[in-house]
């Protein structure tokens, strides 16, 4: 099986994710600090550089990172951001697998696969829901992958 | 055995226990009488008591009267519960590891605990735990595992210096700690406080005395975490008393205790991994124990996990022979550079410099206390030096090697030296990590799980990327080396 990358959605479902948390609380803590000018300025500055951080670089660099493949009988995956990681579960190995979507991600119809398998556990995010379904059956089955 | 049995009578006592919430009844009205101060109160209602007591033993014959077991068609079906009732059933092929533990306090009555227990369900409890007769467990046994009386066995009894040994090695400070500390209480709450403060008198008296120009807060400190450790170490002497290993077929037999016996019976195919386990003493010395992880075999905090005690390198590898000859540790093949030295030097750094420096500034804003500050430090220092020489070894030792489909690891963990053996079957992840200063010179820390109920987690640091990637097959479109 060809390394596959997650959808691109998957990256809108962060910065959607993202953005609905960080205004919010930023705009409460700057509401906090503004008994003080200075304190406000830089409380607010501060979320702004959180926000152009996680905009800019964390989650396109993990979903650049990110990407899957079946190899010699094993489940692979790529990822990581400031720790790059292979993460694999050997096929015989796994005990069952979840398909999940948030409300986010059901927005922009990806999911989460959950790979598990005794004493361990695999999670992949941004597939495609037909394709999920394929994978979950994939390595449920251990069937013989198409390329 | 077809027809549904019952469990001993003794599991009816063991039972009450279960209902002790119901004497909350009893305590709250003894309460409101005592508020009121009114004796004939109290006792014109004691039959509500005695009511309370008569409910607890009934229920705990009826739990015990609804409980049957039954082996039947390969599989073992147990019927549960009062009002909700519950059936499990657990065929015997799920069955990885089955243990009778001979407690001494069963003895008089001939019962026995017979505990079963599968890869799934609860990490920290057999899945199955019965009462029964000690014939109908080892009938149960026998059935489960089907050992064979006919068949040649294989044993080995370690010398009671090995005992010994594995006793000193492995004893830790804070159960004995914890056990001392629940005597004095449980003593204190039988006898009277008044016993109690005896005894701690009598500590302070004896720690002000021998003392020897340390602080006598330092000294006390110092004389119950000995005391601490002595109490772990006559209880591991009991615990591995009377220990024996046998393998017969495809199956091992483990057993061993001095008031409570246990005997487990694993599959050798069930087993997840070896485990050979040395402390900077024993590495030293050229001595080595080994210990196993299997599902149900080692599970709770007064069961052993050891297959062979410590014994001298050479009769380790023979007896490992004897007993798991698929076991064998090979030589390394991928071994860290020179330059990972500071990466297994940082965490021990810590508290080697740490503390020094705390105790330091501690002593400079506490004046008063600079000499009891700097003797516990001085304590403090010991684990933190033998922390540091025991990272030190592994940079010399730690790397991991493959012969055929046995993979070993070797690492450390905490104050122990690990060199695990595990089939690639058992393997549940393997996984790499690499960190940005990691990814200048290529290369990454290995993280293997092995498959258990639990997460269990082996880690090797520094080796190179490439060679891991082959020698676990991770890299796309290529096979396992």
């Amino acid at each position: 099986m060809q390394p596959k990358k997650p959808n691109i959605r998957m990256l809108y479902v962060w910065w959607l994710r993202m953005t609905v948390i960080l205004i919010p609380l930023g705009f409460l803590s700057a509401l906090v600090f503004s008994f003080t000018r200075l304190g406000g300025l830089i409380v607010t500055g501060l979320w702004v550089l959180a926000f152009l951080f996680f905009f800019c670089f964390y989650y396109p660099v993990k979903y650049h990172m990110l990407r899957y493949y079946i190899n010699n009988g094993s489940f692979v995956v790529h990822c990581g951001v400031f720790y790059r990681r292979i993460k694999s579960i050997p096929l015989t190995n796994i005990q069952y697998t979840s398909v999940s979507a948030s409300p986010f991600q059901t927005l922009f119809g990806v999911t989460s696969v959950f790979v598990f398998a005794a004493g361990a556990f695999i999670p992949l995010y941004g597939i495609k829901k037909s394709d999920a379904a394929i994978l979950a059956q994939i390595l449920n089955g251990n069937k013989a992958v198409k390329p | 055995m077809s027809a549904p049995q019952r469990m001993h009578p003794i599991n009816i006592a063991e039972n009450l226990s279960r209902f002790f919430f119901l004497l909350i009844l009893p305590v709250l009205r003894g309460f409101a009488v005592a508020i009121r101060s009114d004796f004939k109160g109290w006792l014109s209602g004691a039959w509500m008591d005695i009511l309370v007591a008569v409910l607890i033993v009934t229920l705990a014959i009826l739990e015990w009267y609804r409980c049957t077991y039954e082996y039947k068609d390969e599989m073992i079906q147990v019927k549960k519960g009062l009002i909700w009732r519950k059936t499990i059933t657990i065929p015997r092929e799920s069955i990885h590891t089955v243990c009778i533990v001979y407690s001494f306090f069963l003895k008089p009555f001939r019962a026995v605990h017979l505990k079963a227990d599968t890869i799934a369900g609860d990490s920290r409890a057999a899945d199955l735990d019965l009462t029964v007769r000690t014939r109908q467990a080892e009938e149960i046994l026998q059935r489960t595992l089907q050992e064979d009386d006919t068949i040649m066995r294989r044993a080995y009894a370690p010398s009671w210096l090995s005992i010994m040994a594995l006793s000193l090695m492995s004893s830790n400070t804070f159960v004995g700690i914890v056990f001392i500390t629940t005597l004095i209480s449980q003593t204190g709450q039988l006898l009277g406080k008044e016993f109690e403060r005896r005894i701690i008198g009598t500590f302070e008296e004896i720690t002000r005395i021998m003392a020897l120009g340390i602080p006598p807060a330092t000294a006390a400190l110092a004389y119950l975490i000995l005391a601490g450790y002595l109490v772990a170490f006559a209880l591991n002497l009991i615990r591995y008393r009377n220990f024996s290993a046998q393998r017969q077929q495809g199956v091992l037999s483990i057993s061993g205790g001095l008031f409570t016996q246990r005997h487990y019976v694993i599959r050798e195919d069930q087993i997840n991994y070896v485990d050979i386990r040395q402390s900077v003493l024993t590495k030293l010395l050229g001595l080595k124990s080994v210990f196993l992880n299997a599902v149900g075999f080692g599970k709770s905090r007064d069961d052993m996990s050891v297959l062979i005690l410590t014994a001298t390198a050479s009769s380790t590898e023979a007896t490992m022979r004897l007993l798991l000859p698929g076991y064998s540790p090979s030589k390394r093949q991928l071994r860290h550079n020179f330059g990972a030295l500071l990466r297994f030097m940082m965490d021990p750094l810590y508290p080697c410099l740490g503390i020094p420096l705390v105790s330091w500034v501690l002593g400079y804003v506490f004046p008063g206390w600079a000499e009891f500050i700097r003797s516990v430090a001085a304590l403090a220092m010991m684990p933190a030096i033998w922390f540091l020489t025991v990272r030190l070894i592994d940079f010399f030792t730690s790397g991991v090697s493959k012969n055929g489909p046995i993979y070993t690891i070797r690492y450390s963990n905490g104050f122990y030296l690990h060199t695990v053996v595990i089939h690639e079957d058992k393997i549940a992840s393997v996984q790499l990590r690499q960190s940005i200063l990691q990814h200048m010179d290529g290369h990454c820390d290995l993280f293997i799980f092995s498959r258990s109920e639990k997460t269990v987690r082996h880690r090797c640091r520094n080796l190179l990327w490439s060679e891991a990637e082959e020698l676990f097959g991770l890299k796309a479109g290529t096979g396992r080396k």
